[in-house]
């Protein structure tokens, strides 16, 4: 412990005891979190989703893991992410749009500049796993280490390590045949994609 | 860097939250950690116990008892 403020580490391990020690982790993480569930559920729905990670949190908080570099946040990432299934299961399904359980893509591609990049990382990411392309982005957006996305995800870091370099040469693969398919301006072609995505 | 990564970077940036949203989003919590103490604390149990053995609680149990043994099968 450095100071007078109390570690992650020792804060998660008295915050069964001590539930009132939570407010001080969301002083500390509530930023981070609010980011990461912006990012997949644009920042309106963060804003509600944010008090429902913390208060989970709070009733997980017997079965908290702390991360090697005593970090909540990989945990705290973890909670999200459930919480995150669970608010896109909750949303009605729109005619026409095939539903994600994982990320709002109109939110996402509204955050790249170029129409052209628009329903490409999309594309590329929509060969992987629900878990591999979570993997993918916590490391690739919250800028995660290998070892805080396995305690995120609740898996070992090998797994980690073999994962990741799979999920990225697939998506890579996934991004050159769109490339190849049409090497010129793809905004027509992202728009044709779009009009794929039916309910099936 | 290759061509995923520039994707995922440039999809990367959202707002930070504003502090009328994570003040909300405290709110909510301080709320739910008020509860929790509330269900944690010795007194709070001890006084839940008192009132199960006792005359109110004891009756409770016995109606409980008494309608299950009464309903007809």
């Amino acid at each position: 412990m450095t100071g007078d403020s109390p570690s992650d580490r020792q804060l998660l391990a008295a915050l069964p005891r001590q539930p009132e020690l939570m407010a001080v982790l969301y002083e500390r993480h509530a930023p981070a979190v609010f980011r990461y569930l912006a990012r997949r559920a644009g920042p309106p729905a963060a804003e509600d989703l944010l008090s429902e990670v913390f208060i989970a949190a709070l009733s997980a908080s017997s079965r908290v893991v702390a991360h090697d570099s005593g970090s909540g946040l990989p945990w705290l990432y973890g909670i999200a992410l459930n919480v995150l299934r669970v608010h896109f299961r909750q949303q009605r399904p729109t005619p026409g749009v095939t539903r994600d359980f994982g990320m709002d893509w109109e939110a996402v591609d509204s955050r790249l500049d170029a129409w052209a990049e628009r329903g490409r990382l999309r594309t590329a990411l929509a060969v992987l796993s629900d878990p591999d392309r979570e993997l993918l982005l916590l490391v690739g957006w919250e800028g995660l280490s290998q070892a805080e996305a396995a305690t995120a995800l609740g898996i070992s870091h090998g797994a980690v390590r073999v994962r990741l370099h799979r999920a990225r040469k697939r998506a890579l693969h996934a991004l050159e045949k769109l490339q190849d398919s049409d090497p010129g301006s793809s905004g027509t072609h992202v728009t044709t994609l779009y009009s794929k995505e039916q309910p099936s | 860097m290759n061509r995923l990564d520039e994707l995922i970077a440039a999809s990367a940036g959202v707002p930070d939250g504003t502090p009328d949203e994570l003040g909300n989003a405290r709110a909510a919590l301080d709320a739910a950690i008020v509860a929790r103490m509330r269900q944690d604390s010795p007194a709070g149990r001890k006084a839940a116990n008192r009132w199960w053995s006792g005359r109110r609680g004891m009756a409770f149990v016995g109606v409980a008892g008494w309608r299950q043994r009464s309903r007809p099968r």
